[in-house]
């Protein structure tokens, strides 16, 4: 069973696309770490990551951004990240 | 493919040593009195970097040097895991003064840096991050609270004193040392300097987005400025926009230091730069039209640096202009075996290179691939045999191989893994992989299967391989044929 919402769908959606993973999107539990232990993501994907979460939603990510950590603790919190600065 | 200036290499075994002179004797060992400064043609009160937004002059930066020196432990080696660039500086510049060699691991995994604290045991570590090395001394460096003193005078040493070792992933998965005298370092980064037509006068920032614990990050964002009197960006920013951010906070001329990966994030998020006067990249091959499209988006001049951790940079080009390298001054190319190695002022013995070259002139040449055996991802080399001696080294993993699927252009591709491990699953493989390899090797993903179609021989044939290829829909391979158990 996915907890995840549609939103949350929909970015993990693009995520395994990008990134080619090979896990099905609504199979990411949506409060696992994205990187490091969890769907053990590192920094090159994060550019990938960066780059279309600009190309969908025009939010250009910072690493100086005092909230990166949260934001890419999870795929609930990059999501809500999105939602709050996305521009499209 | 070919990959210009990688960070690991592993196509020669040997083992580790607690003497750094295991391999490439330094011809300066036969002239022991020659010393180079730590800094080049600095004024008095030139800025030698901006740390947190505020600029450190060199009365500075050498009272830091100075305080640190004084708090260091009386030991052989450091290991120094400063995030920030100009923390490592001072913490580098500080064991210098001891005579003390800076330890450079190929990543900081928990495996890596037990091997290297047995294998060099006179050795503790610094850190501005709090991180903690089971096992050895640590020392924290806070340059923030660090007291005002007097300067020391511009520290020289000795140009056989091996000031770094840079630790590749050998074969048989140990890490393998690449000592680096002081006096090559030094020459590196005048010669490298020479390519980049600046008047030594004008202030010049270098901002970076590669880490300076490796040996491209080392010479072109610490040893570069440094002796041509240029200023450091103390940050490592990431995302396109960090990277104008930082290069649009430098009053002074600017050069960028990155790698294909980041260029090609800059110039698909299409962000506002200032004018860059140089942008140097290396880690892997930067194509012609992302080149062109870097250069106009930073109104910049890219220079490419070729170069492996054995012996440093060995050659640059405009990839706008030339497919051809060109040595760095006093360089050669000469023929050793099947392949080339390169000669040099400061290693005794000519040095493998590690990809395949065709030589146009003697001071030219151009790549023509790596051995199907080695491997670079986002410009971590290794090769599949130290990997899979690290796969096979897992409890309960009865047998596996990793393979390299087609590799795409200008996107980074993974490796996959297949492996035979009964009862076991793909995650607990990876959590024990995770603690032996660097990430970006960590397979996508693990395929478990029941057996591999090794041959009467045990050797793995490329077709089979592919085979098993097909079955799980990857594209195309590049494999290690010999692989064996």
């Amino acid at each position: 069973m996915s907890d995840q919402t549609p939103f949350e769908t929909e970015i993990a959606q693009l995520l395994v696309t990008t990134l080619n993973l090979k896990v099905e999107p609504t199979a990411i539990p949506p409060l696992d770490p994205l990187f490091g232990e969890g769907l053990g993501l590192d920094s090159i994907d994060a550019l990938e990551i960066a780059l279309v979460v600009h190309q969908h939603y025009g939010y250009k990510l910072r690493s100086d951004d005092p909230d990166n950590a949260t934001i890419f603790s999870s795929l609930r919190s990059l999501c809500e990240a999105i939602q709050k600065n996305r521009t499209t | 493919m070919a990959l210009p200036h990688s960070e690991a290499n592993s196509h020669v075994e040997a083992p580790p040593s607690q003497g750094p002179h295991s391999r490439h004797e330094v011809l300066a060992d036969s002239i022991p009195m020659r010393r180079s400064p730590f800094l080049g043609p600095y004024h008095r009160d030139s800025t030698v970097a901006w740390y947190h937004g505020r600029t450190i002059s060199i009365q500075t930066l050498l009272s830091h040097v100075k305080a640190i020196r004084n708090q260091l432990p009386s030991k052989r080696y450091v290991v120094n895991m400063c995030q920030d660039r100009y923390a490592f500086l001072v913490g580098f510049a500080a064991a210098l003064c001891h005579n003390q060699t800076t330890l450079l691991p190929p990543n900081q995994s928990p495996d890596i840096l037990q091997h290297l604290t047995s294998n060099y045991s006179d050795c503790y570590y610094l850190t501005d991050e709090q991180d903690q090395v089971a096992g050895i001394e640590g020392i924290s460096l806070d340059l923030d609270t660090m007291p005002d003193q007097d300067p020391m005078e511009n520290p020289q040493f000795p140009d056989s004193h091996i000031a770094a070792i840079a630790f590749t992933s050998g074969t048989t998965g140990e890490p393998r040392p690449n000592p680096k005298p002081w006096g090559s370092m030094v020459q590196i980064a005048q010669k490298t300097g020479e390519r980049l037509s600046l008047s030594i006068n004008d202030p010049v920032t270098i901002v970076a987005t590669v880490p300076h614990q490796h040996m491209y990050g080392l010479e072109t964002s610490i040893m570069l400025p440094l002796q041509q009197g240029w200023s450091i960006h103390s940050g490592r920013p990431f995302f396109p926009e960090d990277i104008a951010s930082a290069l649009h906070d430098q009053p002074s001329q600017r050069i960028l230091v990155s790698t294909p990966i980041h260029l090609r994030a800059c110039v698909l998020e299409q962000s506002r730069f200032p004018d860059v006067v140089y942008t140097l990249s290396a880690t892997a091959p930067l194509s012609q039209p992302l080149a062109k499209q870097v250069e106009e988006l930073l109104h910049t001049t890219i220079v490419e640096i070729y170069g492996f951790a054995e012996a440093g940079t060995i050659a640059t080009r405009r990839p706008t202009h030339e497919d051809s390298w060109t040595l760095l001054p006093d360089l050669a190319v000469v023929s050793r075996g099947d392949g080339y190695a390169i000669s040099t002022p400061y290693f005794s013995d000519p040095v493998p290179i590690p990809d395949t070259i065709q030589t146009t002139n003697p001071q030219q040449f151009t790549l023509a691939g790596r051995p199907s055996h080695l491997i670079n991802i986002g410009g971590h080399r290794a090769s599949l045999d130290a990997l899979n001696v690290q796969l096979l080294s897992i409890d309960g993993v009865v047998d596996g191989v990793f393979v390299m699927p087609e590799e795409k252009e200008e996107s980074v591709t993974r490796l996959v893994a297949f492996v035979v491990a009964p009862g076991k699953t793909a995650e607990s493989i990876l959590a024990a992989l995770r603690t032996k390899i660097s990430p970006v090797f960590l397979p996508r993903p693990i395929y478990l299967v029941e057996t591999l179609p090794r041959n009467d021989t045990g050797k793995l044939r490329k077709e089979d391989v592919g085979k098993l290829l097909v079955t799980n829909k990857i594209p195309a391979i590049s494999l290690n044929t010999s692989t064996t158990r």
